[in-house]
């Protein structure tokens, strides 16, 4: 499985979203390759799951059954509760 | 690497706050953050806003401004702007109290930092964080301290 964390400009958000992706996934015991990009240049081939907050979910082009979205992205126990959820779905 | 979160020597009050488009350009021109990104960043912020919304508000309150290496960043600088005044990001996490910006001229310094940031708060409590970091109450004026 390939998750991607997708901000406005693929360097600083998405890369804490990375971060707290891989943690979030150690704590629910699932094996990724987790990785991060801009808003731009984001495909759906890049990933089977995108993790973005959601003002860049409305501007996405992904469906909405693949973002994951995320209110404060510096929270990981709020990605471990939505990735939790989407794995449980 | 870093080793440890720089300290914030340096504070200078801010009056009145507007908007956020106010917020950005006092942020930029203060005295405290100058010599550390070229002017020219505020009209990037400003237009980035623009085009796809309110993306530097990363959690309730609280506001990140990423000027990267390639932004024509002069020097290392983790300038905090604190607002006693709420103000309005057009977000879901409005309304924001504290903006943030990380400036690094190295990449991988500027990644280290950023995850400093991130590292400090597990629950997505920045603010709280800082209070106790800054060793004086936040929130009962509005000013910008910086490294």
């Amino acid at each position: 499985m390939k998750i991607m964390a997708v901000c406005g400009s693929g360097l600083g958000s998405s890369f804490m979203m990375e971060m707290n992706v891989k943690k979030a996934l150690a704590k629910l015991g699932v094996e990724a390759e987790v990785g991060h990009t801009d808003l731009a240049s984001v495909t759906l081939d890049d990933a089977d799951l995108f993790v973005m907050a959601s003002d860049m979910a409305a501007s996405s082009s992904i469906p909405a059954e693949r973002i994951v979205i995320v209110k404060n992205i510096v929270s990981i126990v709020e990605f471990e509760e939505k990735l939790r959820e989407y794995f449980n779905r | 690497m870093l080793k440890q979160y720089p300290s914030f020597p340096y504070i200078q009050r801010v009056e009145q706050i507007k908007n956020w488009q106010q917020v950005m350009i006092i942020f930029v021109q203060l005295r405290l953050t100058g010599k550390s990104i070229k002017s020219r960043y505020i009209d990037c912020l400003l237009q980035v806003h623009q085009d796809i919304g309110p993306y530097s508000v990363i959690a309730p309150q609280i506001s990140m401004l990423n000027a990267r290496p390639e932004d024509n960043i002069l020097a290392q600088k983790l300038p905090l702007f604190i607002m006693q005044q709420r103000i309005d990001f057009a977000s879901e996490n409005d309304l924001v109290n504290l903006v943030l910006m990380l400036t690094e001229k190295d990449y991988s310094l500027y990644l280290a930092m950023l995850l400093q940031v991130v590292g400090r708060s597990p629950d997505g409590n920045i603010l709280g964080s800082l209070s106790n970091l800054l060793r004086f109450p936040i929130l009962r004026r509005s000013y910008i301290v910086t490294n």
